[in-house]
This record gives structure tokens, sequence and C-alpha cells, in this order.
């Protein structure tokens, strides 16, 4: 495993008049890695899932491929050999950016920008035959080649008028965004002359499964207009006005117009505010404003065919099928926001605080929809509803202490969200339980039985009843009816949390610093889907660690297992708190005095090391509770939150 | 100023009203069905993307698990897929419930193969070609979708009848009764009979003789009344006395694997030698049946010859006994011999050589003693169980390239000369209690001699011994309505469960959670 990588910056600024200015500033990197010799997701699943007696040498000390008599369990040190594993990208990307400025009257300037994104990288893929997703059957190329290529063009007019105590200062923008990529892919199994011979020699494989070329390209169009008024720098108001139009919605829809505007009181310049010494700084503002939201596939609103594989006897009969419904309503999802603050700062300056509260509605609402299979298709991408956020922010920033050997700053933040889904398809009334979307809730949620223990075997008439035997899981009969089934499901709590926040502190004693970094969410349900993947209870496989049900051990976590069986209703054991406080980043530095470093002629010098993500404080059970839900073999793969230990110098002379 | 700024806003206005063109969106990847199903070749791409949906579904566990599990003649073996739950298709327990998997795979495949043929419906009208060249490609996406509703009205009962394209979103759906999803199929099948070719050149295209074949069992399943038999007993004698269709005259011929385009065979679904023409593992058949011979205590490993037994099938005692002694098909459907292939595995005492018997199944009993005599391992019929059992030979794919390999090239057969004598059969017994001479002819091919009286009871048995393993039993016993009492009888792990609302299989829970209509209820006892 390895990863190497070259940057280079180049920038260089000129201003030839006062009128004129121009500049430019490229970014190169190119980058070479290899994430072999881990396995993947397959490698990390045979981990898993091999029992305890399983053998990974055989008496002579040789590798053995099959673990044991089992045979689906193969052995993941194979794919420590390069022989049998190569995953390494090699990508080179380069980001120019270029304005040009002209000041055409003092108050008036005009300037564009220009930025742009050129990628190509090659991914190549090679499972040998003693790879374990290869069960020692045949071995697998697959070569991806893909080129990016995307630019931004800005015009901005900036122009501003001072007369007495008003002061004006508006902005025009008129932009351009075009992306596009393009990805080739190649796959070959059956490569007689692997592992010596892989990326380039794979048109002498036997099997061609995927021979794919495709492109993906979308374009936005903006134009905005900005206009701030202060008078005598104690009332100001902005104002703006902005359309956009994306090509990536459908004919028809590709434009909306987002206007906004705000208000805000500088109560610290008023003059009744001067005899008072509790605050130094006090601002009241207040802003409405609609934003909008398209951020979907290129081509979603059209319905394309796909290609399809048949044969008749020998001879080719492919063809082809719908891949999807047109949406032609696919339009702009818009969010419109109220907002209402407070910034203040008292004790000279030293405590800074911001507060927010807002109020933000977002309709039309982009969202992959289930429907019905009777349609022939699986989903369709639409706008499906509204829905309400409320909150409030609370930032607070402090320098507790500032002498001249010893300073304290504090820095802490927390926010509180309440969201919920007002209407579905512009019915207030009906949840969409095929999509797990209930009115005044969060838009997303768990929606299961409930787990209420085990059934214990003082209780095995009542469990008799409802069809189930001590041991087994035991569900709430919700509506009474006798029966366990799909109508005692509920909302099981949101996987939004409600509470976020964070706390960043900063010590300096002498040359010493410490800083210490820590966030934490409150108040939110996620799946554990490591234990929903490895707990199956069935004694073929590894298992998790748990606690479970026997007659003579009547746990009431986890139920009885089986030799060939999985336990009915496991997935509900998945669902858990997944509130945690973190501690991101400790970093302790140290910086010589700079009397002492003049003579050696350096200008600072600073000595640090660094713990990232050291201490996670959960209940959680799961690998990570801020992983995201990712679906397939990709959640698993992820190293759980990587600790790390840094240590380096900053030099400046 | 003023002018300069006039200037700008001119620029402005000038370069938004252009953009219309810049945001159009046309995707490079794809065409769409505008424009080319409604062109001849077109139209015929998409009658062959009507086919891709078979194999889905044919061919792997799911179709056998559906439709030779939990019944009279087989029953589970030692084990079931680590990645979808299917003992309950055996054992008919609280967990063939509407959340149980592949219960919405099947419901979802068959509906896209519904809407790629009303696609082809929908856009023949528009394409300008040869009209018996077209009728015959309309017919082909006919009998398709005939097909798919056949599977849908067989496993969930009434299902919704979807016969236009879906173009835009669509959210209510109704349940049909069974009646009128048969009807739908009738008279599909009945445009297929009329217009599908006598032959075709691509194997695995309907002809219209396959047409008819199926049309005579759609109309046996509908059974509507008297007049359903006689159609029935009708085009089943067209097929047999008129059709270029014969009987193979050994059984065993059936199963070679170079002679699957054989005169018995009437349509078959396609796979192809290669894997990644095969959109999958191809026909998974050869894993199912096979029970664990590959172990060290009976001296043999694991080859490509003898197959990667997945042990989920095993045949009832009732299946095995029916079987005369001298019945070619018994040991054309049952391996019960394994001959020893492990060079390291044999015995150390020398008992036993390479190519010598390694384990023995035997149909006749043997005494404690004999078997004892024996250097390799032997099993009584009263020995089978969850381990041991005859495995299915029907399905062998002894051309795989490797041992784990689950590529399957064969052709799965849908729809053979056999199983047109046994419809006639019994829609002659159902019309006038007659049909004897058509079952005898089976009987004839496999030596066996003529029955002298017929009833629904040697209908069934004789279906049995020809069709096992063919996806056929679970429909059969539910179209003849003796799926619970024969279970009863016979399936020593089902009897316990079974109940009369299982001659149905529940409607997927995804789909009872979308479609919020009155109108679309679940199965009864689900």
């Amino acid at each position: 495993m390895d990863f190497k990588r070259y940057t280079l910056r180049v920038n260089f600024d000129s201003n030839p008049s006062e009128k004129f200015s121009f500049g430019s500033s490229t970014f190169f990197s190119h980058s070479n890695g290899n994430s072999g010799g881990f396995g993947g997701s397959d490698g990390l699943d045979q981990v898993y899932r091999t029992d305890p007696l399983s053998l990974s040498h055989d008496a002579d000390g040789d590798l053995l491929f099959q673990t044991s008599e089992d045979p689906l369990r193969f052995n993941p040190l194979f794919n420590t050999a390069k022989d049998n594993f190569v995953d390494e990208t090699l990508s080179t990307r380069v980001f120019p950016s270029f304005f040009f400025q002209v000041n055409l009257i003092p108050s008036l300037s005009y300037k564009l920008n220009f930025g742009g994104d050129i990628r190509a990288s090659t991914s190549n893929r090679f499972r040998g035959i003693y790879a374990t997703s290869q069960r020692g059957e045949i071995n697998d190329v697959e070569v991806r080649n893909r080129r990016d290529l995307g630019y931004t063009i800005e015009n901005v007019i900036n122009h501003s008028i001072s007369l007495d105590k008003h002061e004006f200062s508006n902005t025009f923008l008129f932009s351009v965004q075009d992306k596009s990529q393009t990805t080739a892919i190649m796959s070959a199994r059956q490569l007689e002359q692997a592992p010596e011979v892989t990326f380039f020699g794979i048109n002498n494989a036997v099997q061609f499964p995927v021979v794919e070329n495709s492109k993906e390209a979308s374009q936005l169009v903006s134009g905005m207009a900005r206009m701030n008024y202060k008078f005598s720098n104690r009332y100001l108001i902005t104002l703006t006005g902005r359309a956009d139009g994306s090509s990536i919605l459908a004919e028809g829809n590709k434009w909306a117009f987002f206007p906004s505007g705000a208000l805000a009181w500088n109560v610290h310049n008023e003059a009744f505010f001067q005899s008072q010494s509790i605050f130094s700084d006090l601002k009241i503002r207040t802003s409405y404003g609609i934003t909008g939201n398209q951020a979907i596939d290129p081509y979603d609103s059209q319905g394309g065919l796909r290609g399809t594989n048949y044969f008749f006897g020998d001879t080719n009969g492919s063809g082809f099928s719908t891949a999807n419904i047109a949406n032609e309503d696919l339009k702009w999802e818009k969010t419109s926001q109220w907002d209402i603050g407070l910034d203040f700062s008292f004790i000279d300056g030293k405590i800074q605080t911001t507060i927010d509260y807002y109020r933000s509605k977002t309709e039309d609402l982009l969202f992959e929809r289930k429907i019905p299979l009777a349609t022939g298709f699986e989903s369709i991408v639409s706008n499906i509803g509204s829905t309400e956020n409320r909150g409030l922010e609370l930032a607070v920033s402090s320098s507790l202490i500032n002498k001249k050997s010893f300073s304290w700053n504090l820095n802490i933040n927390a926010a509180y969200n309440d969201s919920k889904i007002l209407d579905l398809f512009g019915d207030s009334k009906t949840d969409d339980i095929g999509n797990n979307l209930f009115i005044d809730n969060p838009l997303r949620v768990f929606y299961d039985n409930v787990f209420l223990g085990i059934w214990q075997t003082d209780e095995e008439e009542e469990a008799r009843d409802l069809g189930f035997r001590p041991g087994d899981i035991k569900l709430a009969d919700l509506n009474g009816d006798g029966v366990i089934n799909d109508d005692d499901r509920q909302i099981l709590g949101s996987q939004i949390p409600r509470w976020t926040g964070g706390i960043s502190s900063n010590w300096r004693f002498v040359g010493f610093d410490l800083n210490v970094i820590a966030n934490a969410r409150i108040d939110y349900l996620a799946k554990n889907e490591f234990k929903d993947r490895y707990n199956t209870l069935v004694s073929r496989d590894g298992n998790v660690s748990i606690d479970y049900w026997t007659p003579e051990n009547p746990s009431n976590t986890a139920p009885r297992p089986n030799r060939d069986d999985q336990p009915d209703n496991l997935r509900v054991l998945t669902y858990e708190d997944a509130s945690f406080f973190r501690i991101r980043q400790i970093s302790l530095g140290y910086s010589p005095p700079t009397d002492f470093l003049n003579k050696f002629s350096v200008n600072s010098l600073r000595i640090y090391v660094t713990a990232v993500n050291p201490f996670l404080f959960t209940q959680f059970e799961g690998i990570d509770p801020e992983q995201p839900t990712f679906s397939g073999s990709r959640k698993l793969a992820q190293a759980a939150n990587v600790r790390q230990f840094i240590t380096g110098i900053n030099l400046k002379f | 100023m003023k002018i300069l700024i006039q200037i700008l806003l001119l620029l402005a206005i000038l370069t938004i009203s252009s953009c219309g063109k810049y945001l159009e969106e046309v995707d490079p990847n794809r065409v769409t069905a505008d424009n080319y199903f409604t062109t001849p070749r077109g139209l015929q791409e998409a009658v062959d993307g009507t086919y891709a949906p078979l194999r889905d579904w044919i061919g792997l566990e799911e179709h056998f698990t559906f439709t030779v599990f939990g019944t009279d003649t087989y029953t589970e073996a030692l084990d079931e897929s680590s990645s979808w739950q299917s003992k309950q298709f055996n054992r008919y327990n609280s967990d063939l419930n509407p959340l149980s998997d592949r219960i919405a795979r099947i419901w979802g495949i068959c509906y896209s193969g519904i809407n790629n043929a009303n696609t082809v419906l929908n856009r023949s009208l528009e394409v300008d070609m040869d009209e018996i060249e077209k009728n015959d490609l309309v017919a082909q996406a006919q009998f398709l979708r005939a097909y798919y509703y056949f599977w849908l009205v067989r496993t969930y009962g009434g299902v919704p009848i979807k016969l236009n394209e879906t173009v835009g979103l669509e959210l209510d759906f109704a349940r049909s009764t069974a009646e009128e999803v048969l009807t739908v199929i009738i008279e599909d099948l009945e445009f297929a009979a009329a217009n599908l070719n006598a032959t075709q050149v691509d194997f695995g295209r309907p002809t219209s003789w396959a047409a008819k074949t199926f049309l005579s069992l759609a109309y046996l399943t509908r059974g509507a009344n008297g007049v359903d038999y006689q159609r029935s007993l009708q085009l089943a004698e067209d097929v047999i006395e008129n059709s270029p269709h014969m009987l193979l005259p050994n059984y065993a011929d059936l199963w070679e694997l170079e002679n699957q385009q054989n005169s018995e065979v009437i349509w078959s679904v396609q796979y192809t030698s290669i894997e990644s023409d095969n959109g999958g593992d191809g026909n998974r058949g050869h894993l199912y049946f096979l029970m664990e011979y590959d172990l060290g205590i009976y001296h043999m490993q694991r080859d490509i010859e003898n197959g990667r037994p997945f042990k989920r099938f095993k045949p009832t005692d009732f299946l095995l006994n029916l079987f005369a002694q001298d019945d070619p098909r018994f040991d054309a459907t049952f391996k019960t011999v394994w001959y020893c292939n492990s060079e390291e595995r044999l015995p150390t005492d020398g008992s036993l050589a390479l190519g010598d018997t390694c384990i023995y199944l035997t149909r006749t009993p043997l005494s404690q003693a004999e078997i004892d005599s024996r250097p390799y391992a032997v099993f009584n019929q009263e020995d089978f169980n969850l381990q041991v059992s005859p495995s299915l030979r029907k399905f062998d794919q002894p051309d795989r390239l490797d041992v784990s390999n689950r590529n399957g090239s064969r052709d799965h057969i849908e729809f053979r000369l056999a199983e047109v004598f046994l419809i006639a059969a019994e829609a002659a017994f159902r019309v006038d209690g007659s049909g004897l001479e058509y079952l005898n002819q089976v009987r004839k091919r496999a030596n066996q001699p003529d029955l002298t009286q017929i009833d629904m009871e040697v209908i069934l048995e004789e279906r049995a011994r020809e069709l096992v393993g063919e996806g056929k039993r679970w429909f059969d016993l539910v179209r003849t309505k003796t799926l619970v009492d024969r279970v009863r009888l016979y399936n020593t792990i089902a009897r316990d469960n079974i109940q009369d609302y299982h001659v149905l299989r529940p409607i997927p829970q995804s789909e009872i959670d979308i479609i919020n209509s009155p109108n679309f209820t679940q199965n009864p006892g689900y």
C-alpha cells in the first residue's frame, strides 16, 4: 500500500497601472496510489466471517487458500500479495485560474475571473485467481480512464457611491459554469498471462464483460445583482436578486429567480449606546431569502434506453429496453429562509457572541422516489413535497485571558434544529410509507417494529400465542390485534441530530501552546451496519461478540443462535442511538523566543505534536456514529475513524 | 458613464437570451424510445430487449425455490443461501411473509418484462415495415408478456393488469382477478399462435407451436368451464399431431449438453457457454440439487464433473418410490453412485482405487452385514437425510471452467413435447374422463406398461416422474387444487405448517406500502 503525490503551485500578480491588474494562480498535482494489500471490502468481509477454528497456514507453514471445510471461506492474507491484488489510481489534475481587473472610474470596476478544473485519471484494478473475491476461479482486470473538464467564467462589476452619510455599494455578476466527465471502462476476465501482464495486455483475455464509454455534462448560467446601502454606518439594507438556469432540469423549468433582502442595525454606533459600558458591540439583523438546489444527476429528466443481453443459441440477441421514466416536470428545489440574529460583544470585545434564529421552508424537494414495481421501474427523481426547518444557532468566541505570558481563547458553537415534512405531493395528510416519508417528521427516519427484548422461558405461553418461542426476539404488538406483522411498525427516531456543537480551546503559556478541538452530535439514531451484516447468529460464520440467549443464559439483548437458520427480525437490533462527543484534535507546540531565533536568521519556529481523533465518547456500537449511510460494501470497507499522530516543524526565514 | 452602463446592459441581455441553446441537455450515452423504437431495426431490438428479463430469475435459485420446493416431490436439504432465506418456502412458517426475499424481485422482474412488451406493442403502431414480419415481432412480445403474466398470476393470484407503456408517473394500481389476468394471457397467446412463424431462424424465439403449447396450458389453468378444457385439448392435439416436434426415443438424450436444440424442445430460455454473455451466472440448476459428496469421510473431493454441491433440495421418499425399477427415467434423473476421484483421500489400507465406487445410494435395501462388507459408503433409502440423498443430474455442467464456477450454459426447457401429452391427458380427463392414450404415450417412451385407468392421481404421478426439477410441480399442484393435501401426506417437514392460504405467495410489502389504494390488498393469511 503506498501513495505518492507531487504538487506545484505557480502564482503571479501584476499591476501594470492603477487601472489594470491581472494575475494567475495555477495548481498542478500528480498522484499515484496503490491501495492493495488490504483486500478491499471483500478481504475484510472474509476476515469478519471466518470462524476462529479455521487455519491460515498448513503444517508446513504455507498459506492455505481455503481456511476450513466451508467452501466460501478464503484466506484474506492472499490479498496482500501483489500478484493477487492491485488497486492503483494515477491522477493528474490542473486548476488554472486567471483574473483580470480594470478600474474604469474610481467608483466602478470590472473583474473577469476564470477558473478551470482539468483532470485525467486512470484506475487500474486487478484481482488474481487467488484474491478472495475470485474464489480461486478466474482473474479479473478493470481499466478505467476518466477525463474531467470544468470551467467557470465570472464577470463581476462593482460599483460604489458615497454621498454624505449615505453609502451605496453594488455588485453585478454574470457567470457561466460547465462540467463534463468522460469515462471509459474496459474489463476483462481470464487473462492467462496475468500477473506478469495485466493492464497493458488486457486484449489477450478471453472474456470482456464490460466495454463502456460514457459522458456526463451539465451547465449552469447565473446572473445576480446586489445593492448594499448603509446610512451613517448605523442602518444597513441589502437587496439581492439572482437568476440561475441549469441544464439538468426539464425543458421549461431550467430557470428560476431567487431574491433576498436583509436589514441590519449597528446599535453600537448609536449615540445612546455610547453611554453604557456592558456591550462593546451590538448589531441586530434580519434577513429573508430564497435559494435553490439542483443537485441531481444529469439526464435524470430524460428517459433513455439501455442495452440488454440475450442469445438465441449462438446468435447474439442483444437489444434495448427503457432505462427510466422521463420526468418532464423536474424543476428547481427552492428553500425560503427567514433569519433573525444578534451579534454582540462585551468586556471590551473580549467575548463576542452571535445568536441566530432561523426558519426555512423547502419546496419541491428533489428526491429519488420509489414507485410501484408494477410500472416496470423502481424509482424516479422528482420534486416531492415540502419540509420545514427551524433552529437556533449560537457561537461564542472569547479571549478570556490575554496576558504576555499566558492567554486562553475559547470558542463554543452550538446549534439546535427541528425539521419536519409538511406535505407530500401536495397532500398534508398522507404518509408515504414505501419511501419512509412521514408528515410532521424529519426527512430521514427509521420506521420498523419495536424491539422489546427476548422471549424468556417463563413467557413461553404468551410467546406461543403470537407465534414465537423462548429465545426469539420479542416485538411489540402495537395495534393489539394478537399478530405481529408490518402493521406493528412505528417511527423509531430521526436520523438527523437535533443538537450539534463544538468547542475549541487554545492556551498559550510562555512558548508553549495547547489546542483542543471537540465536537458533538446529540439525539439521533443510526443503523449499525456492521452489526447488521455480521451478527447473523448462524453457526457457519464468525459473529459479532454479543450476549446471546440460551436457556442457561437468559439474555435480553440478543436471540438464540441456530445452526443453519438466521433468527427472525434480527434487523431490529441494529438501530442505535448515535449521539457522541468526540475530541477531534489535541495539538501541543513550542515556539522558542524570537530573539533567540534571530541569531540564526530565523523569523519564527514552531515544533508541534498533534493527535487527530484521539477520543470518542459514544454508546454507538457500530464503526463510527458519523458514518454516512452508503449502500453496498463501501460502508464496511471504510476504516473506522482513523487516529493519527503527527509531528512537525513550521519554519519561517 | 451612462452609455457604458447601457452597453453593459445590452451585452448582458444578449448573452442571457442566447443561453437557451447552451442549457439544452442532450444525453450522448443513450437513444430514446421516441427516436429509435419507431424504426424497424429499433423494433427488432425492442423485442430482443423483452427477452432479457427472463434471465434475471429463470435458472437461478429463486426459480427452483418457488416451483420445486415445498411440494410432495421435493423438500429441503441441508443448506440455505447465506444471502437470502429460502427455507420458509418449504416450511410454510411465519417466515413466509410479505417481507420475504425474492417475493418482490420476481414481481419486479415480471413487470419490467411486461413494460418492455407494452413498449413494443405501443411503438409498433408507428413503425413502417412488412406486415407479416411486424406481426411476428409483435407476436413474440405478446408471447413473452403472456409468460410474465403467467408467472405473476400463478404465484401471486390476481395482479394489476397493465397493457400500456409507462411514460409518466403512475401510482394507481388495482388488483384484477386471476380469471381476468388469465384472459389477458389467453388473448395474447391467441394472437401469438396466429401470427408467429411456424419455424424461427433463431432458436429460442417462440414458434406458433410454442404459442399453441403455452395456450393449451393457459386454458387448462384457467379451467373456467368445459369450453376451456375442450380448447386446451384441441390445441394440445394440434401440436402433437401437426407440429414437427417428436419425443426423443431415449429420455436421457434430453439432457445431453451438446443436444440442447433437439426435436422434443418446443421453447427454452437461452443461455450460452461464455459467462460474460449470460448476463450473470447463467443456469445455476447444476448447483442446487446435489448432495454433499465432497467429504473426506467418503474419500471424495470436489471436482468439476461431479459438480459444486449447494445442497438445497432433496427428493422426498414419495418421489423416489414412484419410479419402477426398470424405468430409465430414474437413472437419467438421479445420480446415486459416485466414483472415487481423489488420490490423496483414498483410504490408506488400499481397499479403494481411483475410479472405484466411493458412494452408493441403493434402491433395494441392503442388510447391515452387506453394507459393512463393502469398502465404500452405502446408504439405504431409509438412511437418506439432509446430507445424503440422490442428486439431480439433469442440469449437470461438466464443462465448467473450474471447480467453484457457478456458470451454467444449459438452456432452461420451458415447454417440451412430453408435457403436451400430459396436458392433453389432463384436459381430456376434465372434459370426459378420457385421456389414457396420451398418458400412455409418455409411459411408452419410458418403457413402462400402459395404464388402464385414469384419474388425477395417476396424472399427477406421471407428471412427477417425467418432469422432475423442471419448474412445474408447485404450479401443477396448485392448479389441480391438491397442494395442501399432498404436502401434508408426503413432505415431512412442510406438513406441520402448511395452510390453505399457502396456495398463493404474499404480495411484496413494498408494493402494498407504495400503492395506497383500497383496491390493492394483501393475499389472505399474510
